[in-house]
């Protein structure tokens, strides 16, 4: 393998910096959106039977608990210098650094969500591909069908209806929680209960995002299916597996790839509905709450996670696209 | 001769029998008075997550955040909204003649949770702390009504409280209200907010566990200086969807809820094994507040017309299901000792009548009436999260559109709706009375100022007449005076008074005491001495066998054991002649 040029260290620098500059607009949107709502921390703080009796020293001083009294100016500096430095503020509702409500949140979101976007491109994706391979036929208008009405349906409402079917007249899974709250016995018990728990929301955030997968998937084979060298391949005598999956498949993946990469960005916000029926601790139930009660300094670290989420999501593919397509490893290289 | 052994032999089983029975049927009859138990754990659902439970980790509704501080911390007297204080942490308080100064005497021997001794130095901390500091839920009560102006340490168990101005209700609401805290724990606190580790208090549980968002775990104080409560631990998973909240206490993964049971949810719940439903007396009401500033709110009359136009009671059938109570213009919920019932009157055309001399008639004859050239619509603002409030408003529209003034309800998200109720943004807006604002006096007349807005010449009269008050009675006449002028010149209108219903599993627990004001869900529930102390049965002791079939049981018990003896005496008596006829019979 030749050692990369000046050039490809150039343009490998270029891009780089093409994402620091995306992750400093994200930030700097991050800290103004959230004060751009009416209503400060005071509202939420204070019981309202209390807020017009409070004198403007008091009012202050709650602020100036969380750094909120300083002038927008001094806070913007300051939140900016506290990611360099790790430290993303108090958090306003819990009195604690944001940094240890965000990790905490982390892993089960990962595990949720990580976990629903697998599931969803393995079933949706592969559904979708069947579908574009048996055009015409019953898989497709059968899997056309179910994955249409998965995806009409709103998550809260699948939620509920799995809950009240397994939990409540199966009785076979727990109804709510991400663990057992008293401590559960050793590894093993522990990781059963995570698991029966991890059951539910992860199958409802599953049917809900595979459908426009499913539509990625299928019109993208099927647009590869009907190209010339397809035909090409099947003069040849390949036979229809190894043409679907050799040729077909491998050149229609670009799209789902940059579905994924997409989906990793908004289905956080997704989950928001199916942690909150699931009671899952996980960080879209955090944002909502943080909206809620105007806590800027979470909503800043969230979206912070989130944006960087989004753009190591974006590199990942773009790095993955020359691995997958010469064409485009040929055309960067020009 | 075998006869004759036999003969021997049976008088004295016969006796023996007789006897035994005798023993037997008068015994003691087991149940009847019943015991209190003993229950290991407990899991009670809660739907909102309130923080570590320090008094100011407050945070706003749903949910309940002052029941689970009580468990934690105690105050000074049991609870605010009783006939007559009930000691608890003091065990008397006095006042001089006009009510300013009051001397209070603690109970010798509490300890804290990390075993510092609890003295009068915490009490007169806390007031200065709550007085001077940053406001919470509690600090009303030391900074505004009344002003605690010292609260000073005269010894170990004794306080001396001086007020601004009199206080006669001091040790009935404000030291019954107020949690004490630790000096030595916040004596460093420089900004409680900020304060996140696990709260220590005097209470009969300690919080051993709090992950945020997902649980709260107690465990039982057993130094409690009313003796170990009834339940071990008590384990508080937050789950805030209440379907699933109800599923759970369905299929036996929760013991209790917190949240109330919804009207519609009421009949399946109830028939599902072992859950029970019982009232729970916390109060509750939805009321509009007017912004009195913005015409044609301005009017006295356009108020009162709007107050005559409501049809509440429609209100509770159609939105409630028929489970609450129809609105008053007290204000005060109907539970309160200081509620003075005022009929709310239903009356469209007097409405109408009110409004057209008030001179806003529908000049143009379209079905609604102008004020000033222009239409009258009113904008009301209602909480995006509560289907009830919102659809009450839509139904309020209704009937205020049959007396031809348009109500239009604008529903927002929880966050803007409190910036908006605070900066006074709003012409009408739908308030949900949190027990302490509808139960508490002190609290309402603050409110008054801050909430309602209420100015009225006649009321600045009364609250003066209210602050100079030296006695309760005094205050109460007070308080019932300012209620009869809310009839005509209301500060809110309010709609009704929702039952508050909550589920518990009976085989699990049923130990739980409606206490009004509070629900089930608080420390009185586990302590055994407690619903003696209140006068109030648990749900267990209203569910025994009522008094007519324990008064038949005595009647039987009394009936076999007379008849026992008639048995014996008779069987006693024939014995005797059949051993008199053989001792003849031997004799010939």
């Amino acid at each position: 393998m030749p050692r990369p040029s000046g050039a490809a260290w150039r343009r490998g620098g270029g891009r780089v910096a093409q994402y620091a500059l995306v992750l400093l607009v994200a930030v700097s949107l991050n800290f103004a959106i959230p004060r751009l709502a009416p209503g400060t921390p005071i509202d939420y703080l204070v019981p309202s039977e209390q807020v017009a009796t409070i004198t403007p020293e008091q009012r202050e001083r709650v602020l100036a608990q969380f750094g909120l009294e300083k002038p927008l100016l001094e806070q913007y500096r300051l939140y900016l210098t506290g990611i360099l430095r790790g430290d993303l503020g108090i958090s306003a509702q819990q009195g604690r650094p944001v940094v240890d409500m965000l990790l905490e949140r982390l892993p089960w979101t990962l595990v949720l969500v990580g976990g629903a976007i697998t599931l969803a491109t393995v079933i949706g994706g592969g559904a979708g591909f069947l579908s574009a391979a048996r055009r015409g036929g019953r898989t497709e208008a059968w899997g056309l069908a179910l994955f249409m009405f998965l995806d009409s349906m709103p998550p809260f409402w699948i939620g509920l209806l799995l809950l009240v079917f397994f939990s409540g007249y199966l009785d076979l899974l727990p109804v709510f929680g991400a663990l057992p709250t008293s401590g559960a016995a050793g590894g093993f018990g522990l990781t059963l209960e995570f698991a029966q728990r991890l059951v539910l929301p992860l199958a409802t955030l599953t049917m809900v995002r595979a459908g426009w997968l499913f539509l990625v998937a299928r019109s993208s084979l099927a647009g590869e299916l009907s190209e010339d060298y397809i035909l090409m391949a099947e003069a040849k005598g390949l036979s229809r597996r190894q043409v679907v999956l050799g040729h077909g498949i491998r050149n229609a993946l670009l799209p789902l790839v940059t579905a994924v990469a997409v989906e990793v960005g908004t289905v956080v916000g997704g989950a928001t509905v199916v942690e909150t029926v699931f009671s899952y601790p996980g960080l879209g139930r955090l944002i909502y709450e943080s909206v809620l009660s105007r806590d800027y300094a979470v909503l800043q670290g969230a979206f912070l996670l989130l944006a960087v989420g989004v753009i190591l999501a974006n590199l990942l593919a773009d790095l993955l696209y020359p691995i997958i397509d010469p064409r485009v490893r040929a055309e960067t290289a020009r | 001769m075998v006869r004759g052994a036999l003969e021997r032999s049976w008088r004295p089983v016969l006796v023996f029998v007789l006897g035994l029975l005798i023993v037997v049927v008068s015994s003691p009859t087991a149940g009847g008075a019943q015991q209190s138990q003993q229950v290991e754990r407990l899991t009670i659902a809660t739907e909102a997550d309130k923080g570590n439970l320090t008094p100011y980790s407050f945070r706003p509704p749903p949910g309940i955040h002052s029941e689970l501080v009580g468990l934690v911390y105690d105050t000074l007297f049991l609870h605010p909204y009783t006939e007559e204080p009930i000691s608890w942490l003091a065990t008397e308080a006095s006042a001089n003649a006009d009510a300013t100064v009051w001397t209070v005497t603690l109970r010798d021997g509490v300890t804290w949770h990390d075993g510092e001794e609890f003295t009068a130095e915490d009490v007169a901390f806390t007031y200065d702390y709550y007085r001077d500091g940053p406001p919470n839920r509690y600090t009303h009560h030391a900074s505004e009504v009344p002003v605690v102006e010292s609260a000073e340490a005269l010894d170990a168990t004794t306080v001396e409280f001086t007020c601004e101005q009199p206080c006669p209700t001091l040790d009935l609401v404000t030291l019954a209200d107020l949690p004490i805290l630790p000096q030595h724990i916040w004596e460093d606190v420089e900004d409680p907010q900020t304060y996140t580790d696990l709260p220590v208090g005097t209470g009969p549980y300690r919080l051993a566990e709090y992950v945020e968002d997902q649980s709260y775990l107690f465990e039982a104080n057993e130094d409690y200086f009313l003796g170990p409560p009834a339940v071990g631990e008590i384990e508080m998973p937050i789950v805030p969807d209440p379907s699933s909240m109800f599923l759970a206490l369905q299929n036996g993964q929760v013991d209790t809820a917190t949240r109330p049971v919804p009207p519609e949810l009421q009949e399946s719940l109830g028939e599902a094994r072992d859950v029970e439903l019982v009232e729970g007396k916390r109060f509750a009401s939805i009321f509009y507040r007017f912004n009195a500033e913005s015409p044609p709110l301005d009017q006295q009359e356009f108020r009162r017309a709007l107050d005559m136009a409501v049809d509440r009671q429609a209100l509770v059938d159609t939105v409630l299901l028929g489970n609450g109570r129809a609105g008053s213009p007290s204000f005060m919920h109907p539970d309160s000792r200081w509620f003075e019932p005022q009929d709310a009157a239903f009356d469209p055309e007097q409405a109408g009548a009110i409004l057209d001399e008030a001179g806003i008639t529908d000049s143009d004859g379209d079905g609604s009436r102008e004020y000033e050239g222009e239409p009258v619509s009113l904008s009301i603002i209602v909480s995006a999260n509560d289907p009830l409030q919102i659809r009450t408003a839509e139904l309020v529209a209704q009937q205020l559109g049959e007396v031809g003034i348009e109500l239009v309800p604008e529903s927002l998200d929880p966050g803007t709706l409190s910036q908006r109720q605070n900066a006074l943004d709003f012409e009408l807006s739908s308030f949900q009375g949190v027990p302490h604002l509808i139960g508490d006096p002190t609290q309402m007349i603050e409110s008054l100022e801050s909430l309602l807005v209420y100015s009225n010449p006649e009321y600045e009269g009364l609250r003066e007449e209210w602050f100079q008050s030296t006695s309760v009675e005094q205050q109460g006449e007070t308080m019932r005076g300012i209620q009869r002028l809310f009839v005509e010149d209301p500060p809110a209108l309010t709609l009704y008074y929702p039952d508050t219903t909550y589920a518990y599993n009976s085989s699990a627990y049923d130990g739980w005491i409606p206490v009004e004001g509070h629900g089930i869900h608080h420390k009185w529930s586990f302590i055994p001495e407690a619903p003696e102390l209140l006068g109030i049965e648990t749900v267990a002791q209203r569910t025994a066998p009522p008094e007519e079939e324990t008064g038949g049981r005595t009647i039987l018990y009394a009936l076999v054991v007379a008849g026992a003896v008639v048995l014996l005496v008779l069987a006693i008596f024939l014995l005797r002649r059949r051993s008199a006829r053989g001792s003849d019979e031997d004799q010939i």
